[in-house]
């Protein structure tokens, strides 16, 4: 695979010399995606994903570094990159009095399109989002699902080369979600798009991506496919104890049992890294029931990008 | 580029033409407020005049006094009538009538009795019933006090109040020459009581009607100042259509300036600029869209309110005036200025919500201060102070092609002013926005 969009020593920091750094404070940040690849960036809400897809898409100035895009520096030929990309942005950036389709034409027109190429091109994207019967109505009177249809739908009218999407399924129904997963899927699949994906929920991770970055304070802390990240926390088991009222004593004697790893309390959940999560269980109910602790809930779950975040940083993903 | 800024600003002035609530504040208003400001002063040119007074005298008096009122307010009088009144005071006469009679500005008559008149003014035939009693000449000779009745509508309006107040300016004049005449022979003559009883009445009616003429010329020249100034400069709509039109602009150009803000807020900017747009063609795109939604506004509502004023109205004053070259002018700085001031309003503002809220008061400043609600010529504090104002530029120069009958030469400096006004504004306006993280994402 050919890299297709290169972060080379890239860092931000907003206010320099003295600011904050968004981006790369511990270290520069590079990255090759390869085109044709779905690749996430996955990451705590503030962890620097937006960020990066702003730094590549031209809004945000990077403070040192460059991003090369199909060939063409966004610092040396903005316009050229922002001709290769589709951007979906987190937020519905739309404007809710003009229709689907009136609002795919006025993006459309700010990529060039016009005329004949422009209606066929929103007709085709209006059937790729399933909105052609409702293509004339106003995005006002949409559902929250059919909006971020239409917002995916605005990243495609210039028939990118690659896409950005920004975290985009955050707050809608789980059909909804179902349905844009489907639709990404697609336009990689069947359309070549290579995908720059953020997200913070693992799942969404796991099910789309060729690779996968974990991204935590600004730095790429991670980098591989699935496999390669699950490796890197061996065969541990995340086992999982709702325990509203636990104690740090108890917590302490979970995890000096034998198997066990590691151990957090995150809210009255009792998370134990553990090789061969189902060994410990009857030795960790029974230290609860001494203590006259109620068990409400329990979960084992095997290697997962959850694990790797927590191996990685000691913290749950949605901390 | 160019093909991105218009295409910006054709949806900028869609989403502004497709907002109701925007269409209510930007022309439903406004043009409402104008015809009811323009009602409530009695319609489009029918100005601040006593002209259409109608004042009905009932005139029971033997004397030259009650006489006087005949003269001064009934125009079409018998020759014998005014003959007597420019003999006895030197006012009201046949030759100076035009000058000093108030004829010209009530429109008087004789009417026969109490009850007739009384009915008149019931059913609305006259506004004002003047009645002057029996003996009211004598009463002020002798130097008592000397009593009128005005009988009137309370609902009449403006003609009647200002019909009233000068019957009692005429009154207090009669009752200050009456004192005089009962007052100065004891002072101006030692040996007044020596005189012959007639030659002293005599002496004494020269002295109140010497006074009462000085007197009455000069409450009659005042009022007729008053009127006449009024009269020539306010013409309600003339006045409020502009005022109104601007006030209400300045919000819907405030409101587009912070329509880039809510760009920023929902994200519509920062994906407008993903796309092969820079950030100088979505400024000017979106600057464009609100000029030009502007001038939209402004033409509606100059339409409208010449529409109103001939149809409703029924007149044919020119509201803006009749130059055509000149108002288009004075319409095109304006709306650039009022553009440039809402961008920089909207550039140093947080957000959309407080910007909102700012400029809500900040344009009501304005626009008081320079003179939308009422003229403030004669406010010594604000005459200065409303310079600074678009406002007072704008009105001054509608009003000057409209009121005065001006033309462009009379109002260019007018244009200047406001369109160094927006320069000013707009170059502040863009570089207090390439200041803002959020705008420069820098």
């Amino acid at each position: 695979m050919t890299g297709f969009a290169e972060l080379k020593d890239l860092r931000k920091q907003y206010n320099p010399p003295d600011g904050p750094y968004a981006v790369g404070k511990d270290g520069a940040v590079n990255l090759t995606i390869h085109k044709g690849e779905i690749f996430s960036l996955l990451g705590p809400n503030g962890a620097g994903k937006s960020t990066i897809i702003n730094m590549m898409s031209g809004l945000l100035t990077p403070t040192a570094g460059d991003v090369i895009i199909g060939g063409y520096s966004i610092r040396q030929n903005p316009l050229e990159v922002k001709c290769l990309i589709g951007v979906v942005p987190q937020d519905l950036a739309l404007y809710p009095r003009l229709s689907a389709r009136q609002n795919l034409e006025f993006f459309g027109k700010l990529y060039g399109l016009r005329g004949k190429d422009l209606k066929q091109r929103s007709d085709e994207i209006l059937e790729l989002i399933s909105l052609t019967d409702r293509a004339n109505d106003k995005i006002g009177e949409y559902s929250g699902g059919m909006k971020r249809r239409v917002n995916i739908g605005v990243g495609l009218m210039n028939h990118p080369q690659m896409l950005f999407l920004d975290e985009p399924t955050v707050g809608i129904d789980p059909q909804s979600r179902r349905a844009i997963l489907d639709t990404v899927k697609i336009l990689n699949k069947e359309h070549g798009i290579t995908i720059l994906y953020t997200t913070h929920y693992m799942e969404e991770a796991q099910e789309l991506s060729d690779r996968i970055g974990i991204i935590d304070h600004g730095q790429i802390i991670a980098l591989g496919t699935l496999d390669e990240l699950t490796e890197t926390v061996g065969q541990y088991d995340t086992v999982s104890l709702l325990v509203p009222q636990a104690t740090p004593e108890v917590v302490q004697q979970l995890n000096d049992l034998p198997n066990v790893e590691r151990s957090e309390n995150v809210n009255g959940e009792i998370r134990l890294i553990a090789t061969q999560g189902r060994t410990v269980l009857p030795e960790a109910i029974r230290i609860l029931n001494e203590a006259g602790l109620t068990l409400n809930a329990l979960e084992i779950q095997e290697p997962n990008l959850e694990a790797v975040f927590l191996h990685l940083t000691g913290r749950a993903l949605r901390d | 580029m160019l093909r991105r800024i218009l295409e910006i600003s054709r949806v900028d002035i869609y989403n502004t033409f497709t907002d109701r609530a925007a269409i209510m504040i930007n022309i439903a208003v406004p043009l409402a407020i104008s015809i009811i400001i323009g009602a409530a002063l009695g319609g489009g040119s029918s100005d601040i005049s006593i002209q259409d007074a109608s004042v009905g005298i009932v005139n029971q008096d033997d004397g030259n006094f009650g006489a006087m009122y005949t003269c001064l307010m009934v125009q079409d009088l018998d020759p014998a009538i005014r003959d007597t009144c420019a003999t006895g005071f030197g006012v009201g006469g046949e030759d100076d009538a035009g000058d000093s009679g108030l004829s010209e500005f009530i429109d008087g008559e004789i009417v026969s009795n109490i009850i007739r008149g009384r009915q008149m003014v019931d059913e609305g035939e006259l506004d004002v019933l003047l009645i002057i009693p029996r003996d009211y000449s004598d009463a002020i000779f002798t130097g008592e006090q000397a009593e009128l009745e005005v009988y009137y509508n309370p609902g009449s309006g403006v003609p009647v109040d200002v019909a009233r107040t000068i019957i009692q300016g005429i009154a207090d004049r009669m009752n200050t020459s009456a004192l005089a005449g009962a007052v100065i022979p004891e002072y101006v003559s030692d040996n007044f009581d020596d005189i012959p009883a007639e030659q002293q009445f005599n002496l004494i009616g020269r002295i109140q009607q010497e006074t009462f003429t000085r007197n009455a010329q000069e409450v009659i020249a005042l009022e007729r100042k008053d009127i006449e100034g009024e009269a020539e400069e306010f013409v309600a709509l003339q006045y409020f259509a502009p005022s109104m039109a601007i006030f209400f602009m300045t919000f819907g150009m405030a409101a587009g300036a912070i329509s880039i803000l809510e760009d920023m807020r929902d994200w519509t900017m920062q994906r407008i600029i993903t796309t092969p747009t820079t950030r100088p063609a979505y400024m000017a795109g979106k600057t464009g869209g609100t000029y030009i939604s502007g001038l939209f506004q402004m033409g509606i509502l100059i339409a409208a309110t010449l529409l109103v004023n001939r149809f409703i109205f029924n007149d044919d004053v020119a509201v803006w005036g009749s130059d055509i070259a000149a108002i288009v002018l004075l319409v095109l700085s304006v709306v650039a200025a009022a553009t440039g001031l809402g961008m920089v309003i909207a550039s140093l503002g947080r957000n959309s919500q407080q910007v909102q809220s700012v400029s809500t008061i900040l344009l009501i400043t304005l626009a008081t201060v320079g003179g939308t609600f009422i003229p403030v010529d004669d406010v010594a504090v604000i005459n200065q102070l409303r310079k600074l104002t678009l406002n007072h530029w704008a009105i001054d120069g509608f009003t000057e092609l409209s009121m005065r009958n001006g033309s462009l030469p009379d109002v260019i400096d007018n244009i200047a002013i406001l369109f160094v006004m927006a320069a000013i504004t707009l170059g502040v306006a863009i570089y207090l926005f390439n200041q803002r993280e959020d705008f420069k994402g820098a």
